[in-house]
């Protein structure tokens, strides 16, 4: 108790107030001015929904809304596989080159976003010969997902106790069936956490789409950034904080299955444990 | 013909008994079909890219002295290296988008140390995983949006923060600096709460007992204790923000940094664009290595 006195908590319970406050401010504008019935962003004349009813008439919003969730579900899908592949590979096996394949995904993870962007673009564009489209746009999103999936994936599966595979082989499962039945649904809220992830940051990312998207494949970020130009508009507040609501219901119904999936797991774990 | 009718249910039990035996006896080629897939989408896509940055960014654009149109020349040469490096502004923006990323760095850290602190603790344990969560929660709103409310908040024409406090740093780079501060900051937060947390308390209180004041305590047994987290943290804030332009355009007025200029040519001049985008990957090995020689990238 004394370190409590002596690091006065008063003052951090005040600063981390204000951070919070600082967190959730630019949202909170966002969200009220979206209700705003004049059309400025900026000062308050009375509530009106008009913003968002004018979104479900406006084609190019909806077509790229599809674009995004069309992007984010083949992106989330691919990554998910290879990633979790490249976590179990990296988890399970010693090879040669495992530690360079590790420095490879990690570099891949904190390389600054326009340098992935420029250089997909040079590869598709110079020496692949596609033109860009949506399938650019899918490929480059696999691409930095897979990195977030195996480091998600992998936390999971290093805290994973390697004698319930035996215990499996000791009770007559094939290494296939161990497998199936007992490593994946161990790993399986890490799995799901990592895909989770993959889907949201498809769904934001901005930058490397504006490097790999072609005509035809304008993406919700892209769509809200160009209409930025014509102005601050309070139909883009309704817009964003549809984005926002629908991120933070996915993240529940995420947040609800891990949850369920890991107190399973856990079951799984005690039951082994009774037997 | 009786006595050959074939159970199917066994074949397909067999052929699966037989395909996961041979797997077992040969854990090399479980292995190269596990990994296959991931190398080779890594290698094409992430070192062939890389690869295809280098081998571009060496080609140039050369003016036809009788046409219009610049031909391309696919011969290597240094020429638009040689252009960053001759031209003043191309260095300005550089060492620009370097200070940002720095000054996000330490703005960051110095709210994020004691925010972390208060979390891991000081609050209840029941409030902890609560904050954790209020923490990432705006990471789940759009980046774009976050950035478009920063724009209604600096707005020094009727924005939030003039109408509230009366000034506003109002758009350029320090509202630039501002909102990726902002933007990166549970980045920060997250990997020193999670140091903070695996910090026994009991080293707290036997550096109080033995009579350090809360300044030496934080100094001598939390910073170094804190190290790894906080290059974890640094190398996050520091990326991200060495690699956006998209904030620049929106909140900087016309402030540029390097993405700014990489965006702006690559359509036109691909080569010099990926000549130029080189140096944040020179900048990141650099952070890198600094990073590993200070010992703190074991942990990752």
């Amino acid at each position: 108790m004394s370190t409590k006195s002596a690091l006065r908590p008063r003052y951090l319970k005040l600063h981390a107030a204000l951070v919070f406050a600082f967190l959730f401010a630019p949202i909170v504008v966002l969200v009220v001015f979206s209700f705003n019935k004049a059309k400025s962003g900026t000062s308050w004349s009375g509530f009106s929904t008009r913003w968002y009813s004018s979104l479900a008439h406006n084609h190019d919003a909806l077509q790229a809304f599809r674009n995004t969730l069309k992007v984010a579900f083949i992106a989330t899908l691919f990554a998910t596989v290879i990633g979790t592949l490249a976590a179990f590979a990296l988890t399970r096996f010693r090879f040669r080159g495992r530690s360079a394949y590790s420095t490879l995904i990690f570099i891949s993870l904190v390389m600054p976003e326009i340098v992935m962007g420029i250089s997909l673009t040079a590869f598709f564009r110079r020496f692949a010969h596609v033109d860009l489209s949506i399938r650019t746009v899918i490929a480059a999103h696999i691409t930095f997902c897979i990195a977030f999936v195996v480091v998600v994936v992998k936390a999971r599966l290093t805290a994973f106790d390697n004698r319930l595979v035996e215990a499996a082989a000791d009770l007559g499962a094939t290494p296939f069936q161990a497998f199936l039945r007992v490593v994946l649904p161990l790993a399986a809220p890490g799995i799901f956490a990592g895909a989770m992830l993959a889907f949201t940051i498809s769904l934001d990312d901005v930058v490397i789409t504006s490097f790999t998207a072609g005509p035809g494949s304008t993406t919700l970020p892209l769509y809200i950034f160009g209409q930025l130009r014509f102005g601050v508009s309070p139909s883009i507040n309704a817009l964003s904080t549809i984005v926002l609501l629908s991120s933070l219901v996915l993240l529940a119904i995420g947040g609800y299955f891990s949850v369920r999936a890991a107190r399973r797991g856990a079951g799984a774990i005690d039951a082994t444990a009774l037997g | 013909m009786a006595t050959t009718t074939i159970d199917p249910v066994n074949v397909r039990g067999g052929l699966r008994r037989r395909l996961s035996r041979v797997l077992y006896q040969h854990p090399r080629l479980r292995l190269a079909l596990l990994l296959g897939g991931p190398i080779v989408w890594l290698l094409v896509a992430y070192v062939g890219s890389l690869v295809a940055l280098l081998v571009t960014s060496l080609y140039h654009y050369q003016t036809d002295p009788t046409g219009l149109v610049p031909r391309l020349v696919t011969s290597p040469s240094t020429t638009n290296y040689q252009r960053v490096l001759d031209a003043g502004v191309y260095r300005t923006v550089a060492f620009r988008t370097i200070g940002a990323a720095l000054s996000v760095t330490v703005i960051d850290l110095l709210i994020a140390l004691p925010v972390a602190f208060y979390m891991a603790k000081i609050a209840r344990p029941w409030a902890r995983r609560a904050l954790v969560v209020a923490v990432t929660m705006p990471l789940w709103a759009g980046y774009l949006v976050k950035g478009y409310a920063w724009r209604a908040m600096l707005d020094p024409a009727g924005g939030v923060l003039h109408e509230v406090f009366g000034h506003s740093p109002g758009f350029g780079l320090s509202g630039t600096v501002v909102t990726l501060s902002y933007l990166w900051l549970p980045y920060m937060i997250i990997p020193i709460y999670a140091g903070l947390e695996r910090l026994p308390n009991s080293l707290l209180e036997a550096s109080t007992d033995l009579g350090a004041k809360a300044g030496r305590t934080f100094a001598r047994i939390v910073l170094p204790q804190l190290r790894p987290s906080i290059v974890a943290g640094s190398i996050f804030t520091f990326a991200l923000t060495l690699g956006d332009f998209y904030m620049a355009q929106i909140v900087g007025g016309t402030t540029q940094f390097i993405g700014n200029i990489v965006y702006r040519e690559f359509s036109a001049n691909l080569p010099f664009a990926a000549a130029y985008a080189t140096l944040p990957i020179v900048v990141m090995i650099v952070y890198l290595a600094l990073a590993r020689s200070s010992g703190a990238l074991e942990e990752l």
